[in-house]
């Protein structure tokens, strides 16, 4: 029964997402982008640090679709295993800062009082300093394997999570069908999880996706600037090695930004989608706009 | 005349208070700050001690003797007074590459990223405002739906990438521009400014086009508010012109907002010009700290996640100051 009731919201929202052009063309590359990492080995000619899978800098041909880089490496290949690197960091972070967000933005707009003034004054710190600046220190000192990198991530993305969940929840604790939950003798888990949580999920999906794009953002700028793991092919290590060889192939820099650049525009438009979708109010002012 | 002088008055007895009070609110997070980089100095793997002399390895009178002088055989939370009191001083310590004091280096390479981030936020800005305001002239046609999308693409471009393509066409391709640097090596003379600016033009885009994407957007929607206002249909009805209204009204009202939002994106900015300027070579504070991160250079990492956070909280303090004294309303909150 339960199932059916997810298959039913499930539907409900395609068809609120669905008529949003632009959301679904989102959707559209994002689902390809996943796809090429899920199956980067089956899809991939050659394995991605291989060098002198053919000469250096060699032009696009059936064998290497995008040409090679400066090392003879297969620049198709070296693309579709970075799908999977960068995705999945970004991914594992934005879980970690979304389970951490969201705990600490409920129990703040919960209970109030002084734990939300030490929250919100933590949280307030992290947002002055410097995204880019952080990452790099953090990095520096503890090592640029790939768990720090999705540790800095989250640890940079858990704020902006926290500070909307707290939000919502202080609108949504004000309601009158809280106060008859309450009444009905339920306790504070149980509001929090039943009655409130379920209203604010909405703003939690946005911002999944809007911090996912911004997490492919920090993690191949950190590659990028060279402080990843230069043993995980990623797209902003593969920008790292092409810096100097614009001259020879210049694909060995476009291939991955482009990439980067569709993966982020993706996940911006979904979330645009999924905001106007999901926000009642939004979607009031959008019905009733000429599109 | 009369009115002018009781608001001046107004202005001189509210926003003193109001001033104080952001002032008061800055003090914890500068604190947070100062205790943040803290811990992550005492959570670095490692010997402290190596960190900062470096593997070269040292006497061991030298080692006990910078034990005590940094304070390392005393309690944690007196080592914490200890160093919040020396930054307090304005020690930063001193830079083991360079030899010399962390906030002298750091001084000394804060122009050119400043040059870079006024550039970048003038002409993002200005990009942005003609742009937003192109835009809500005829809101959801297909001009304003065309601006939109760029918009949309415009922030999900990677400045790092946007650099890296500009430097393709306009350098390698075209031979247009120079592609990294500040300056050249020969420059004849007479055209140094020339040859600045030509080389600021590239990072200058780069930066520039993520803020304008965000200004846009901003004051495209502030802008269809703005000419939703009963004082718009007021200065309709007066016949003045759309050109008056626009700009004379509306924009002056739309742009409030914008102030106080490019503020407190300056952090923001602030990383994407570190990143722009390891694309472009610029040698400002992003070069600094990408070379002190190879170097290793402990002190002078430290000491820029000190000034660089403790600029932001003040940008951001003198922003909302700034926009308390142009917009009495705030205060009155």
């Amino acid at each position: 029964m339960k199932d059916w009731h997810f298959l039913r919201q499930a539907h409900s929202l395609w068809e609120r997402f669905s008529p949003n052009r632009l959301g679904v063309f989102g959707l559209v590359i994002l689902l390809f982008y996943v796809l090429i990492a899920l199956f980067a080995n089956v899809l991939a000619i050659y394995p991605p640090l291989m060098t002198g899978s053919g000469p250096s800098f060699a032009g696009l041909s059936a064998a290497h679709p995008f040409g090679t880089d400066n090392l003879g490496r297969d620049i198709f290949s070296e693309t579709l295993y970075g799908a999977r690197a960068t995705l999945v960091v970004s991914f594992l972070a934005v879980v970690a800062s979304t389970v951490v967000g969201l705990g600490f933005g409920a129990i703040a707009g919960y209970f109030g009082g002084w734990v939300d003034e030490a929250l919100m004054r933590i949280t307030e710190v992290f947002l002055v300093i410097p995204a880019i600046f952080l990452a790099l220190v953090f990095v520096s000192i503890f090592g640029g394997s790939a768990w720090n990198v999705v540790g800095v991530i989250a640890l940079l993305s858990w704020p902006q999570m926290a500070r909307l969940v707290r939000a919502e929840f202080l609108v949504i604790k004000e309601q009158t069908y809280i106060d008859a939950a309450r009444t009905s003798g339920a306790g504070n888990l149980h509001v929090i999880f039943r009655e409130i949580l379920p209203n604010a999920i909405s703003t939690v999906i946005v911002n999944v996706s809007l911090t996912q794009a911004s997490a492919i953002l920090i993690e191949s700028s950190l590659s990028f600037l060279g402080f990843g793991d230069p043993a995980v092919v990623s797209w902003g290590l593969m920008l790292h090695n092409a810096q100097k060889y614009f001259n020879q192939n210049w694909l060995m820099a476009f291939i991955p930004g482009l990439s980067i650049f569709l993966t982020v525009l993706a996940l911006n438009l979904v979330g645009e989608g999924l905001a106007e979708a999901l926000n009642p109010r939004r979607n009031v002012r959008a019905a009733s706009l000429p599109r | 005349m009369r009115l002018r002088e009781f608001r001046f008055a107004a202005l001189l007895t509210m926003r003193v208070p109001y001033a104080l009070n952001r002032l008061l609110q800055a003090i914890p997070i500068t604190l947070g700050i100062l205790i943040f980089s803290f811990i992550l100095i005492k959570l670095a793997p490692g010997d402290p001690i190596t960190m900062f002399v470096g593997d070269g390895g040292a006497s061991p009178e030298y080692v006990a003797e910078l034990t005590r002088r940094l304070g390392l055989d005393r309690p944690i939370h007196e080592q914490l007074t200890l160093y919040l009191w020396r930054l307090l001083q304005g020690d930063l310590g001193t830079s083991i590459h360079q030899g010399s004091s962390v906030l002298s280096v750091i001084m000394a390479r804060a122009q050119p990223t400043i040059v870079l981030m006024a550039c970048g936020i003038t002409s993002g800005v200005i990009a942005g405002v003609l742009l937003g305001v192109y835009a809500s002239a005829r809101p959801y046609s297909r001009r304003d739906n065309v601006i939109i999308v760029a918009s949309l693409v415009l922030y999900s471009l990677p400045g790092f990438w946007l650099g890296q393509m500009l430097i393709l066409v306009f350098s390698v391709k075209l031979g247009m521009l120079p592609a990294a640097g500040m300056s050249s090596f020969v420059v004849g003379a007479g055209a140094q400014w020339l040859d600045y600016a030509t080389h600021l033009v590239l990072p200058t885009i780069t930066l520039g086009a993520g803020l304008a994407a965000f200004v846009m957007r901003f004051v495209r929607t502030s802008m269809i508010e703005a000419l939703g206002q009963d004082y718009i249909l007021t200065a309709r009805s007066k016949g003045l012109s759309d050109l008056v209204i626009f700009y004379k009204h509306a924009l002056r009202n739309a742009l409030l907002p914008v102030v106080t939002y490019v503020g407190l994106r300056v952090g923001h900015i602030l990383s994407g010009a570190v990143v722009i300027e390891s694309v472009f070579g610029w040698p400002g504070l992003g070069r600094l700290l990408i070379d002190s991160l190879f170097a290793r250079d402990y002190p002078l990492i430290m000491g820029m996640f000190i000034v660089v956070s403790f600029s932001v909280v003040l940008v951001n303090l003198a922003v909302d100051i700034l926009y308390s004294y142009i917009d009495p309303r705030i205060r009155a909150q």
